[in-house]
């Protein structure tokens, strides 16, 4: 049986990159995953997508830190950079960290594109959040970085992912 | 490995992935637990993918489940024909429309946090669901049923579902258990009173273990 779960390409980050570009991405599958595993510098990641910076981005989340939990959101109109990308995730300079995108419906050109994002950082937070990309364009282009335009830590790896259903 | 990934300095990665690991052999890195060795070829199957076409409808159902897996994963985007507040995707297994269903859900809307509980209910509650408010803005929901096949237990389903519609939307976290030992062999989908919009779309995935 052909693989269903496959990863498509991946990435370490050598402490001086503050970007990771993945490209051309087939659009053979259903969903996208992208793993970020490792400290993601000094601040949380952003995702791109077809290196499109305009106002499309929004997101909802839901973060609970060991002692309250909230949620917040953050909407177009907001300000660059925050509605020019996704901004959904948790970073720290030297903690390992644990991001997850789920990146579903990817290649539809009829609808926008939900992330659903799940993070972990031990000594922090853990956060669930949703993020819309308010384009029909199919995804064919990633760009991971680090929201304060940092390089990410030596050593994080990214790896990306693709789900084919049947 | 593609030539299509690439750095800022514009270069292409050395490493390649490795198949078949899936923990580090003696003397290995951790590391590699990240390097793309989370699942082997096989380990995920996509067993069956339901879309909405001609018009919104709903059930969902998936039947005669195969009992070779481990896990089971629905991975959908989805949208209901309501137009206003937010509706929960419901789940019934094997068809039981008993009292046979707990559990827990917290969510936040972007300002507000929500938790609640049900217990004995009709219906497991396993995420929620975009309305017709945004053009074109599907939710997401990944459904994960554990260890389906095994007869010594009750069935534990989690669920993480979410939807942004720009200044509105919902992000959810659903845990459920149906009070039943018996393996898992169909799985309904639902939101009651109302309908499935045409292009949501259902892949159920069989996990080996």
């Amino acid at each position: 049986m052909p693989a269903t779960y496959e990863p498509i390409a991946t990435q370490t980050a050598n402490g001086s990159d503050i970007f990771f570009d993945f490209a051309s991405i087939p659009q053979t599958y259903t969903d996208l995953v992208l793993v970020i595993g490792g400290a993601t510098g000094d601040s949380a990641p952003f995702l791109r997508f077809n290196s499109d910076s305009s106002t499309l981005y929004s997101c909802t989340k839901l973060r609970g830190d060991g002692s309250s939990v909230t949620s917040s959101r953050v909407a177009r109109g907001a300000g660059a950079p925050n509605d020019t990308r996704l901004e959904m995730g948790l970073g720290s300079a030297s903690e390992q960290v644990t991001n997850i995108f789920h990146i579903v419906g990817y290649s539809s050109t009829t609808i926008y594109k939900t992330v659903l994002c799940r993070a972990n950082q031990a000594s922090t937070a853990v956060l669930f959040s949703v993020g819309l990309y308010g384009s029909t364009s199919a995804i064919t282009a990633i760009r991971v970085g680090n929201t304060n335009s940092n390089p990410l830590t030596s050593g994080t790896v990214i790896t990306l992912y693709g789900i084919k259903a049947a | 490995m593609p030539s299509s990934v690439k750095n800022r300095a514009g270069q292409s990665p050395t490493s390649d992935l490795g198949w078949g690991r899936r923990r580090p052999k003696s003397g290995g890195n951790v590391n590699d637990l990240w390097r793309g060795l989370i699942a082997s070829v096989g380990d995920f199957e996509s067993i069956a993918t339901v879309t909405i076409t001609g018009s919104d409808s709903e059930p969902i159902n998936f039947t005669s489940i195969p009992q070779t897996y481990k896990h089971l994963q629905i991975r959908s985007f989805i949208r209901t024909d309501y137009a206003g507040s937010t509706q929960e995707l419901s789940m019934r297994l094997n068809t039981d429309s008993g009292a046979n269903y707990v559990g827990h859900y917290i969510s936040g809307n972007g300002s507000v946090v929500s938790v609640g509980y049900y217990a004995a209910n009709w219906w497991a509650q396993v995420g929620v669901l975009a309305s017709t408010d945004a053009t074109n803005a599907f939710g997401a929901s990944i459904i994960d049923i554990l260890d389906y096949t095994n007869t010594n237990k009750n069935k534990t389903v989690r669920g993480l579902s979410g939807f942004d519609q720009n200044g509105g939307g919902k992000v959810a976290l659903y845990s459920a258990v149906w009070l039943s030992t018996a393996a898992i062999t169909s799985v309904r989908l639902s939101v009651p009173a109302f309908n499935f919009k045409v292009g949501s779309t259902f892949a159920l995935y069989g996990i080996k273990g």
